[in-house]
């Protein structure tokens, strides 16, 4: 058994010195392409958030429902339910965005990936809307996410395992020494969040911003439910 | 600029042992390489944030790990092929213990590689291990124990007959 041991160092050592090594500055241009390509997606995200706060909730409404290509304007009642958007203030506002960002509505809708049950996560909404298959809402979960100083990635990733209990220490988590017992807890691949029961937030953080370092967090009787119904390989787009 | 040279730093200083793990981890350095530079890229990515983790190298190790691991189990079928019938597909030019030991390592359950590789090729201890896997202490033991014995005898070795208690794989 020894003998292994001392193998085994040395498969280390001689692995090491085989290595094909690229320059750094490769691994830092691919990295600026991914960034580029996540800051396309945020801007894309936030031109879709002053879309829907400019149509207004009855737009909202039909857009969450995803009934149909409905264009909802109704141009009077849109502007004084507009809270964020601000600057538009005449009544041809509300027309001159959708036409000047085509397209955007179906970004907006959550839509399932490759014929797969795929859980959508608004980090703008703090929501994480589970489509079915066939693109049917089933359920909208409020939710928490990485916090500004730990960003939760966007991208769309696949459901690689599903644990109902396990230790998240802060060794996986990369952040000064803490361990925990979660519950309901959901994996991705490619580097992205992990999903769980958030049980040491409540009302004032879930659904209302974000404050996790990175990971998703929900409410139990939420996380259990996502947990039953998601399955490893279907789909979480996180935007 | 001293963003950019501290992550080459950081990446010269590690990409070669992490990418002995992953090769031993997964049996391919060609997947190896791919995940290491994914992983690397990610950490660029968000630097300010990885930089200032305890460990950006368990990081990136974990990272590079998910990747390929999530497109193994896609292909589960043709792991299982290769694990079976097939000599690693792609080995760096190493000496023929190395490429026998990653062969005997590709052929153990993957729980079990992952921790003899993250404990004797990564140096870390049974905690830490315990700590990257998600599993608890007495687990990651038995991975170990189970793992070394299984690996003595696709290497064609007895187990020492001075560990007693511990049955010889047969």
């Amino acid at each position: 058994m020894h003998d292994i041991d001392e193998r085994l160092a040395g498969l280390g050592t001689s692995l090491e010195d085989a290595a094909e090594v690229g320059s750094p500055a490769l691994a830092r241009s691919r990295g600026d392409q991914l960034r580029v390509a996540h800051r396309r997606r945020t801007l894309a995200a936030t031109a879709t958030t002053a879309l829907v706060a400019v149509l207004g909730i009855g737009g909202l409404a039909a857009f969450r429902t995803g009934d149909g290509n409905g264009a909802p304007v109704g141009p009077a009642s849109s502007v004084t339910t507009t809270p964020t958007a601000g600057s538009h203030t005449s009544a041809g506002a509300p027309e001159q965005t959708v036409s000047s960002a085509p397209g955007t509505p179906s970004a907006t809708r959550p839509t399932a990936i490759g014929g797969r049950t795929t859980a959508v996560v608004d980090l703008n909404q703090h929501e994480l809307t589970l489509v079915d298959r066939n693109g049917l809402v089933m359920k909208v979960l409020r939710m928490t996410g990485g916090s500004p100083d730990h960003p939760t990635p966007a991208g769309t990733y696949t459901v690689t395992a599903k644990k109902e209990t396990e230790t998240i220490s802060s060794q996986t988590a990369g952040v000064d020494g803490y361990s925990i017992k979660v519950n309901w807890v959901v994996h991705l691949d490619g580097g992205g969040p992990t999903i769980m029961a958030a049980t040491w937030y409540d009302d004032t953080v879930i659904g209302v911003r974000n404050q996790t370092r990175g990971d998703i967090g929900l409410t139990s009787p939420d996380a259990q439910w996502l947990f039953s119904n998601l399955t490893v390989g279907d789909h979480v787009q996180v935007r | 600029m001293s963003r950019e040279r501290d992550f080459d730093e950081f990446y010269l200083g590690s990409v070669r042992k992490v990418t002995a793990q992953l090769v031993a981890l997964l049996g391919d350095a060609g997947e190896a390489d791919d995940a290491v530079q994914e992983a690397y890229a990610r950490a660029w990515q968000r630097w300010d944030s990885v930089s200032r983790m305890d460990d950006p190298i368990a990081w990136v190790r974990v990272v590079a790990y998910r990747i390929k691991v999530s497109s193994w189990r896609a292909t589960v079928r043709r792991t299982v092929a290769h694990r079976r019938h097939g000599p690693p597909a792609d080995v760096p030019d190493v000496s023929p213990d190395s490429v026998a030991l990653v062969a005997a390592l590709r052929r153990i359950p993957e729980a079990q590689r992952r921790a003899i590789v993250l404990h004797h090729l990564a140096g870390l201890t049974v905690e830490q291990v315990a700590a990257e896997v998600g599993a608890p202490v007495g687990t990651v033991k038995a991975r170990l124990s189970r793992g070394r014995t299984a690996l003595a005898g696709f290497l064609g070795e007895t187990a020492d007959d001075r560990m007693t208690g511990e049955h010889s794989y047969a």
